[in-house]
């Protein structure tokens, strides 16, 4: 298949997935998206509207992230046939936004699961119980049976399609053939689209694109930070970049996920262990510690140069970055403070490009 | 002669004074000798016991920490710790008009206005060496994330261990379990970290004081319906100091207990005189904290005849403490924070107090950068306005005054107090 053609198909699945009955909106990653599905809903990955968010801000104060506003605004305006949303207290502005929901919106179903800081034992056994609570919730509002043996095969299936993601962003250390940029949209579209569905795409996309010739030449670029515009990876690769690995939330952060369940162990203390041990968002405890890894990642992958994104009023995003200029001090790290809004890369287009030629 | 105190303290170089144990003996013994002079015993005890720790934190004869706002202070009082609290500090250092100084360090650096001015005015304080290099950084999550993002920070920076409490936002026996546990932990890090020892009869002391200290509060705010009782709200809000540093010290208990005592004592003296005192047209419950630099609006609520009657930082929110099950008591106090999870925590008890004091209305102090108090104000305006309540949401900053219009903010007063009338 023409490689044109996969993204149209790409995108109509999508809108085929936009029109489903059933659809779970979900907003973080560490959102446990097996437990919906195994209750036979589709969790559906909420990206937020772009731009303007006057009706959402009626609500919402404006000291809160653009992005949990455009999730409302979106909610309240545009997603009429969302059956529920389920929140994670990852940060103040999503339970704030679980408050929104609850309050304001129309949805028969609405969740916030609480997310632990830590990743130590005590914290994987407490999540764990949180995840069993979330399940139970979730079959009584359906009406049905709590059932593991579905819920272990969903999570089957989502590991192999967050493996297939995985072995997508392996061996980036030299030749590029593909830019990170195609990987992310990959993401997304598995954040959105029903498993099956997606694990059908991948297979395409992994055997028919992988095995080209023809190297991405340009400054090779990490790209890493809080939720972003959609089109901020496009433009890095539009302006000469080449997007080599990326530290986001839908991206290579939501496919690290390693291990195998343990003799006995049940479904919800598997999830909480593999959710909680990849590699962390800013706001959990350990977040910095990752931050000398960096530092090796960048001489492995030929990184010229860091570009780092974080949203307004996003705090976590916002103390990563300082932490992040504090200890990247070998190559060069562009950071961009903006807006959730398609309009803010047409701003963003003149300080990109400016990086880019300066680490060429 | 505390008015030249402060007006030495605005000087540019005076918050040097700051650093020397010398300082707070001097302060202490100005007390003694009723060189200074405070409206209650009770606020010249709390002021004499706050000058000792900090002498403490700064003569560094015993290893200190900062503590966020609601870390369980109870752990460093029952080891001997010396605690700093640099969201007090910033209070105070607003309260003596120097804090633009920490703010602009801090927003040198990388900080910026977005950010919440307390924390702004910590790392300021810190990185101008105003502020002591603490032994560790404690830290607990619940309510206030930029806290436990700043302490992690500034712990990396200083390379100082960041001990986090972690309080989940459910309230069942898992998260109780959660939480006890990581009590425990914290225990055994701040025990290697500082080379004490905590002997458990000393956390049992610590945990019976909370107590004692949570019954005196519950004795103060009782006495605040007394429509003669004296106390306002600026004098409530001084006594936070305790609230965020005390549980668990010997003094917070006895501070409490001797207010009590002294707002008993006038009231009867007023009762005996029959003078209500200064009738007020309208009672008014306050939200959030007050903006601590030279301001006038509690004083301008006054004169237009509203006076605040309670405040939401007072509200004694957890229950009694059994020192037999000291982590259990604590981990309990943790969770049991209304302002914390699902919002409508924080409007049942904001309807509650509003029914105790029967209040005419509710102002809410939007601190900029404080997403917990502000994130879901239209929701809370709402539920008021459904129960018949008038809101005010008043925009501004608790510790820098670069924005504060006094004309602004009188002229919004205006108008709530005309809906009111």
């Amino acid at each position: 298949m023409d490689k044109t053609a996969f993204w149209q198909r790409l995108e109509e699945a999508e809108k085929e997935t936009r029109q489903r009955k059933g659809r779970i909106g979900w907003f973080c990653s560490y959102t446990p998206v097996e437990i919906i599905s195994s209750c036979g809903l589709l969790p559906y990955r909420l990206s937020g509207k772009e731009g303007t968010t006057l009706y959402a801000d009626s609500f919402l104060h404006s000291s809160l992230c653009f992005f949990v506003r455009g999730c409302l605004e979106k909610v309240l305006k545009e997603e009429k046939d969302l059956e529920g949303a389920v929140l994670v207290n990852s940060c103040l502005a999503m339970s704030h936004l679980h408050n929104a929901l609850q309050k304001y919106s129309s949805l028969a179903f609405t969740y916030l699961l609480d997310l632990p800081r830590h990743a130590f034992q005590p914290a994987v056994e407490y999540w764990a119980q949180g995840l069993r609570k979330f399940h139970r919730a979730l079959c009584e509002y359906r009406g049905i049976e709590v059932n593991e043996k579905g819920l272990w095969e969903q999570i089957d299936l989502y590991l192999d399609n967050r493996s297939r993601l995985q072995r997508l962003y392996s061996g980036r250390e030299e030749k590029l053939l593909v830019d990170g940029h195609e990987l992310i949209r990959l993401v997304e579209a598995f954040s959105i689209l029903p498993p099956a569905v997606f694990q059908e795409l991948i297979a395409v996309y992994s055997h028919d694109y992988l095995h080209g010739t023809e190297e991405l030449a340009g400054p090779r670029v990490f790209l890493t930070g809080s939720a972003m515009p959609s089109g901020l990876a496009r433009l890095i690769h539009e302006l000469g970049g080449v997007l080599v690995l990326d530290n986001l939330c839908i991206g290579r952060r939501m496919l690290q996920f390693t291990g195998e369940p343990e003799e006995g162990e049940d479904p919800y203390s598997f999830l909480a262990r593999l959710y909680l041990q990849r590699e962390p968002c800013a706001r959990m405890k350990f977040a910095g510690d990752r931050l000398a890894g960096l530092e090796e990642i960048i001489k492995k992958y030929h990184i010229d140069g860091i570009i780092f994104f974080y949203l307004k009023f996003c705090d976590p995003w916002y103390y990563y970055g300082q932490l992040l200029k504090e200890i990247i001090k070998d190559i060069p790290v562009l950071v961009l403070e903006g807006e959730y809004s398609a309009a803010a890369t047409g701003q963003l287009r003149t300080r990109i490009s400016a990086f880019l030629e300066m680490i060429g | 002669m505390l008015e030249l105190i402060k007006r030495y303290l605005s000087r540019e170089k005076a918050p040097d004074i700051l650093r020397w144990p010398f300082t707070y003996s001097l302060g202490q013994a100005m007390i003694r000798g009723r060189l200074l002079r405070f409206p209650y015993r009770a606020a010249a005890m709390m002021v004499e016991y706050g000058l000792e720790e900090t002498k403490k934190v700064y003569n560094r004869r015993l290893p200190s920490v900062w503590a966020s706002a609601f870390f369980p202070t109870e752990l460093l009082h029952a080891l001997g710790i010396p605690v700093f609290s640099p969201e007090v500090a910033a209070a105070l250092v607003a309260s003596f008009g120097f804090q633009e100084h920490f703010l602009k360090e801090a927003e040198s650096r990388w900080w910026g206005r977005d950010n919440c001015s307390f924390h702004r005015c910590a790392i300021g304080g810190l990185f101008s060496r105003y502020y002591p290099q603490p032994a560790a950084f404690c830290v607990s999550s619940h309510l206030c994330e930029g806290a436990v993002l700043m302490f992690s920070n500034l712990a990396r920076i200083y390379k100082r261990p960041s001990l986090l409490l972690d309080v989940p936002v459910e309230q069942d026996s898992d998260a109780l379990r959660y939480v006890t546990t990581q009590l425990r932990q914290l225990i055994s890090s701040l025990e290697e970290i500082t080379g004490l020892s905590l002997q458990h009869e000393k956390l049992e002391e610590a945990v019976a004081n909370a107590e004692a200290a949570r019954r005196a509060m519950q004795k103060v705010n009782d006495l605040r319906l007394h429509p003669a009782s004296p106390l306002t709200a600026k004098e409530a809000f001084s006594y936070l100091y305790l609230y965020f540093t005390g549980l668990g010290s010997r003094a917070m208990p006895r501070v409490y207990e001797t207010l009590a005592g002294e707002l008993q004592e006038r009231i009867r003296e007023s009762e005996q005189k029959k003078d209500p005192g200064r009738h007020f047209r309208f009672k008014l419950l306050w939200l959030h904290l007050p903006p601590f630099y030279r301001n006038n609006i509690l004083g301008y609520l006054e004169e237009k005849g509203a006076r605040v009657v309670f405040e939401e930082f007072s509200h004694v929110y957890w229950e009694s403490m059994d020192p037999g099950r000291p982590l259990e008591s604590i981990a309990r106090r943790m969770l049991a924070h209304f302002s914390y999870g699902p919002i409508n925590r924080r409007i049942e008890v904001i309807k509650e107090l509003a029914a105790k004091y029967n209040v005419d209305g509710v102002i809410h102090f939007s601190h900029w950068g404080c997403r917990q108090s502000c994130g879901s104000l239209r929701i809370i305006r709402d539920a008021l306005h459904k129960e018949g309540l008038p809101f005010l949401a008043l925009d501004g900053d608790c510790i820098d005054n670069r924005n504060y219009a006094p004309g602004q903010v009188q002229t919004r007063i205006d108008g709530f107090l005309e809906m009111l009338a």
